[in-house]
C-alpha cells in the first residue's frame, strides 16, 4: 500500500479508545494478577476457581505437561500442578494462558499472520526462561514477559488494520525495520501499543516495562525483565522460529547482554533445547 | 543411497530425531512407522512400553574439504543478510559467530 492510500496516523485518543475495545483478560487471571504477596494467601480457593475456567486451565495443564517442565503426562489438575510446578509457576502459566486465550480470537487484518506471531513469542517465551535460568532470574516472569513482548503488533493489527497492512508491506519487504515502518504510518511503535494493553490488563510494572522497552534495553534498569525479554526476541529471531516470514535479526544490545552475565560458551548448548522445546510449547499454548 | 538405520539406545537419541524404520514391540505389534520424529514425549513413552533401542538414520559421510568450505560460504552468506540490520555491536556479533557455528554443525 502506498502512504498516499493509508490513512493518517491516529491521535492518541483514538488509540486509547481502540485499545479500550480489545478483550479483557479472563477475570480469575485478573485475580492472579491481583498481588505480588499472593504465594502467601491459601491457594486452595483460588485453584478451584482456575479449574472452574476449563478451557483456561485446560491449556495450562497441556503446557505444564509439555516435556518444557520435565514431567510430561503426570499433572493432572492445577491443585496438583500448584504442589509440583509451585505456585509462582502456575500463576505464570495461567496468565499465559489467559493472555492467549484473549488475543487468539482476535482477527488481525492483511498481511498479518497469526501463526508467525505466535511462533516467535511462544520461541521467545522460551528462550527467556532458558536465559533466566542462566542468569539466576526468574524464569516464570520471564516466559510470561517473552510471550506477551509483541502484543503491541497484535493490538495495532486488530485496531488499525490498514495501517498496520501498509506497515506490513513495508517492513516485510525488509525495505524499513518494523519499528521504524510503524512510526511512519501509525505514529506509535507495537512496544507502546503493547505497554497500552498491559495497562488496561493490570499486568505488573515489571511486564509492562518488558513490554515496552524490549527494543531499548538500555533505558531499563539492570535487574529488570527488558533484559531478558531482549535477548531472547533477538534469539528467537536468530532461530528463525517464525520462518518463511521471519523478520531480520535486530540488533543486540552489548548493556543487556553484559548485564545478563552469561558467558557465551554456556549459551550455544541452550540454544538446542531451546529449540527441541520449541514445538512442544508452542503446541501446548495454541492447540 | 539406501543405508541401514543405526539401532541407538533411546538415551542416546536426540529428541527430533526421525525414525529410520518402522518400529515394533516386542509381540510385533507396529508403534511407529518410518518418519516418525522421536520427541523427548514419545522417547519416554517408548521407555514405558520397554523399547531398548530405536532405528536412526546413520551419520551421513564426512564432507570432503570443499563440500565444507562450500557449506560454510553458504551459510556465512546467509547469516550475513539475516543480520544485515543487526549493526556492527560486540554482543550481535558474537551472537552471528554463535548462530553461524551452530548452523555448520547441523547435519
Amino acid at each position: 500500500m502506498s502512504p498516499q492510500a493509508c490513512p493518517p496516523p491516529p491521535d492518541r485518543d483514538t488509540v486509547a479508545a481502540r485499545i479500550a475495545a480489545l478483550p479483557s483478560l479472563p477475570s480469575v487471571a485478573a485475580e492472579l494478577l491481583s498481588g505480588d504477596a499472593i504465594e502467601e494467601l491459601d491457594v486452595a480457593p483460588l485453584a478451584r476457581r482456575i479449574a472452574a475456567d476449563q478451557v483456561l486451565a485446560a491449556r495450562a495443564l497441556r503446557v505444564a505437561n509439555s516435556p518444557f517442565y520435565g514431567m510430561p503426562g503426570m499433572v493432572g489438575s492445577i491443585q496438583e500442578a500448584i504442589v509440583v510446578l509451585g505456585f509462582r509457576a502456575v500463576r505464570s502459566l495461567v496468565i499465559s494462558a489467559a493472555a492467549v486465550q484473549a488475543l487468539a480470537s482476535l482477527k488481525p487484518g492483511r498481511n498479518f499472520s497469526p501463526r508467525t506471531f505466535w511462533r516467535h513469542s511462544v520461541g521467545t517465551a522460551v528462550a527467556a526462561r532458558h536465559l533466566a535460568m542462566l542468569s539466576g532470574r526468574n524464569a516464570e516472569a520471564a516466559f510470561t514477559a517473552g510471550l506477551l513482548h509483541d502484543i503491541g503488533q497484535l493490538v495495532l493489527c486488530v485496531a488499525f488494520p490498514r495501517h498496520y497492512a501498509a506497515v506490513l508491506t513495508r517492513s516485510q519487504g525488509h525495505e524499513l525495520p518494523l519499528v521504524a515502518a510503524e512510526l511512519e504510518y501509525l505514529g506509535l511503535t507495537h512496544a507502546e501499543a503493547g505497554a497500552m494493553l498491559a495497562t488496561r490488563w493490570g499486568l505488573p510494572q515489571s511486564m509492562r516495562e518488558a513490554i515496552a522497552l524490549h527494543h531499548q534495553p538500555d533505558e531499563a534498569r539492570a535487574d529488570s525483565l527488558v533484559d531478558l525479554t531482549h535477548v531472547a526476541n533477538v534469539l528467537a529471531h536468530g532461530l528463525e522460529f517464525s520462518t518463511p516470514l521471519e523478520e531480520p535479526v535486530p540488533p543486540l544490545s552489548d548493556t543487556a547482554w553484559n548485564r545478563l552475565n552469561i558467558d557465551w560458551a554456556r549459551l550455544a548448548p541452550t540454544l538446542d533445547q531451546i529449540a527441541n522445546e520449541f514445538e512442544d510449547t508452542l503446541h501446548a499454548l495454541l492447540a | 543411497m539406501n543405508q541401514e538405520p543405526l539401532w541407538l539406545p533411546l538415551a542416546e537419541v536426540i529428541p527430533g530425531t526421525p525414525l529410520a524404520a518402522d518400529l515394533a514391540d516386542g509381540e510385533g505389534q507396529l508403534l511407529l512407522t518410518a518418519g516418525s520424529r522421536l520427541d523427548a514425549h514419545r522417547l519416554q513413552q517408548l521407555a514405558r512400553q520397554g523399547i531398548a533401542t530405536v532405528p536412526v538414520p546413520p551419520p551421513p559421510p564426512p564432507p570432503t574439504p570443499e563440500e565444507m568450505a562450500r557449506r560454510e560460504g553458504e551459510a556465512r552468506l546467509r547469516m550475513e543478510r539475516r543480520f544485515a540490520h543487526a549493526g556492527h555491536g560486540q554482543a550481535s556479533r558474537a551472537l552471528f559467530q554463535v548462530l553461524l557455528r551452530r548452523q555448520l554443525e547441523m547435519p
